[in-house]
């Protein structure tokens, strides 16, 4: 007699596998940690997603005028979205399951302390990605010891193309 | 997740798949040295990236592989008689030589040249270790021999083993990868295997079930980082490394003997999975040696005579409740080796990627896709040799270090994590 596993584990019954979605979306927020990831940002922002939300932080020090109404505690940060558009860290939090950080080689990336703060806070998961484009060891290094203690996964990556085929993987 | 397209560029590894010709970019292991021990042995039939070949020793203990079948009327040469230098095919007397070269044929006169036409597609069949290791690439592209360390060190040193598999060589890869899985699946193992038990790191393991990852490149792969809690705010890192295609080292307990795999293509829905064992620096312990024979570690029991694992799918891999819920064994499967097997195995043949949801832990897996979808589409549009080649990628060991938080593995451990001899190995 053939064993219940036999029969379940042949290509024929793999084709049975239920084809309705068996998982309700992620909401993802992609965040690039310093202004220069601002580009990039509207890059991936055009590209097709599961409704993941793409904000570059604002530097503190460089802040625009905040847009009416809005102001940030000290363990909070603003965000601007592709199109201009601010919002609260906090704000966007309330409404994510998956948090991305995302920076270059070489970037001191301070805010990825507020973010991971508030992320575990809220029980939330955090990735980081840190862009590595330059064979500088010593720059790498200053960007992964800033986001390495608030991610529970890291990744160095050569070039873009692979940042967008992890969000891709995750479902973003 | 991954699209269809690309599951398929990925797993399929027949002649005339990309992935197929990729992996004919590298020496892979065979046989096991101990299938053709003697010389005029009988000869083995071998499957690999879905040819159908069969692996013989000849009078002098030339090694060969070749076209399993006879170019007369396509017997198959398993029958054949191993004589006098060659394979002698029984139905009218055909012989090959380890070439595949024809040298016999007897219904024809002797100077007639005929024999000299007829070869059947051959492969070189090195022993390197414990493994007989054969290049199904292009003759003249044949890189040089293998150099992973367990196939280096003295053979009182290492153990090597092999298992069928019956499913697509890269979802039992990717087991290989993924570090988070030990917490769970193998929890139970980890106190009484006794080639993982007594080491300081498995307290980190058992109470730590959210390891935090870091996945770096290195030229023949990846570097995957898992750490835990220790003590004092210092992290317990073990490092997995993967060199393409298909090679991982687990990361060391103790002073127990590293161990690793390779899982290479039978076909599209089956693999061996190769397993070793080794210490770079003394020789394997009797006792060690009992536990590899019987089947503990990263090895399993057979169905006598067979490279089959006792515990498999015919059998529902042995399933046993009761230790599942005493936690004996977390999946309630025994062995740790079929423990992975059986849950690879019950994905289906070939797992369907597209129905996946992953999570930012398993990056590992998810940067080892990207790499080898970005290494089989350079070599099929640029020719451009892949990462895992070059035996410079082969030297390197896994390991288990405490770290200060500050310290990246990869900078810290740059020497632990590359083979040297006689160089102790770095573990906790």
């Amino acid at each position: 007699m053939t064993s219940q596993t036999v029969r379940a584990t042949t290509a024929a019954e793999s084709r049975y596998r239920i084809n309705t979605p068996n998982s309700k979306g992620r909401s993802t927020l992609v965040l690039g940690l310093e202004a220069s990831s601002a580009d990039l940002m509207c890059e991936m922002a055009g590209l097709e997603w599961n409704g993941a939300r793409f904000r570059t932080v604002v530097p503190a020090a460089g802040a625009r005028k905040p847009a009416k109404g809005l102001s940030v505690d000290a363990d909070d940060l603003v965000l601007q979205a592709p199109d201009g558009e601010l919002s609260r860290l906090s704000d966007e939090l309330a409404s994510t399951d998956v948090v991305v950080m995302f920076a270059r080689s070489g970037e001191v990336a301070q805010a990825a302390s507020v973010v991971g703060d508030a992320a575990f806070g809220r029980h939330l998961m955090t990735a980081g990605f840190v862009l590595d484009e330059q064979d500088d060891r010593q720059a790498l290094e200053v960007t992964l010891a800033a986001v390495r203690p608030f991610v529970i996964s890291l990744v160095v990556g050569s070039d873009a193309d692979a940042f967008s085929e992890t969000l891709y993987a995750i479902r973003a | 997740m991954l699209r269809k397209e690309v599951n398929e560029l990925l797993t399929q590894t027949g002649p005339d798949a990309a992935m197929g010709k990729m992996f004919r970019q590298y020496w892979i292991p065979a046989l096991l040295a101990e299938e053709l021990p003697e010389e005029d042995c009988p000869p083995v039939r071998v499957k690999l990236l879905s040819e159908r070949l069969i692996a013989f020793r000849d009078s002098d203990g030339k090694y060969g592989l070749m076209d399993e079948f006879c170019a007369h009327r396509g017997v198959s040469l398993w029958f054949g008689r191993n004589e006098e230098g060659g394979l002698r095919c029984p139905y009218h007397g055909w012989k090959y030589d380890t070439t595949g070269q024809c040298i016999d044929v007897p219904s024809e006169p002797a100077d007639s040249g005929f024999c000299e036409k007829i070869k059947l597609q051959a492969y070189p069949l090195v022993k390197i270790g414990d493994i007989l290791w054969t290049y199904m690439g292009p003759k003249d592209n044949q890189p040089p021999y293998p150099e992973f360390e367990f196939a280096t060190v003295p053979s009182n040193q290492t153990f090597t083993s092999k298992r069928f598999q019956e499913c697509n060589w890269m979802q039992a890869m990717e087991g290989g990868i993924d570090s988070s899985h030990v917490s769970f699946l193998h929890s139970g193992s980890l106190n009484t295997d006794p080639l993982f038990k007594g080491a300081r790191g498995n307290q980190y393991n058992l109470s730590d079930k959210m390891p935090f990852f870091e996945v770096v490149k290195h030229d023949g792969g990846l570097y995957v980082g898992a750490r835990r809690n220790a003590e004092d705010g210092n992290y317990y890192w073990r490092i997995t490394p993967w060199v393409m295609p298909c090679f991982t080292m687990v990361p060391p307990r103790g002073d127990h003997p590293l161990h690793g795999h390779f899982w290479i293509p039978i076909d599209d829905e089956t693999c061996w999975a190769w397993s070793f064992d080794y210490h770079p620096t003394r020789a394997l312990s009797d006792v060690e040696m009992e536990a590899l024979e019987a089947g503990h570690g990263v090895h399993c029991e057979y169905v006598p005579g067979t490279y089959i694992p006792k515990a498999n799918k015919t059998n529902d891999y042995l399933m046993d409740r009761q230790a599942q819920r005493e936690g004996r064994y977390y999946s309630g499967v025994k062995s740790i080796a079929i423990q992975d097997s059986s849950l690879q195995e019950s994905m289906g043949p070939i797992v369907d990627r597209t129905k996946e949801n992953l999570v930012s832990t398993d990056n590992g897996v998810i940067m080892a896709r990207q790499m080898l979808k970005k290494a089989v589409t350079a070599l099929r549009d640029k020719g451009v040799t892949p990462p895992g080649v070059d035996p410079a990628h082969h030297r390197t060991r896994s390991v288990s270090v405490v770290l200060p938080p500050e310290q990246a593995f990869e900078d810290v451990c740059a020497e632990d994590l590359k083979a040297a001899t006689g160089k102790p190995h770095t573990s906790v």
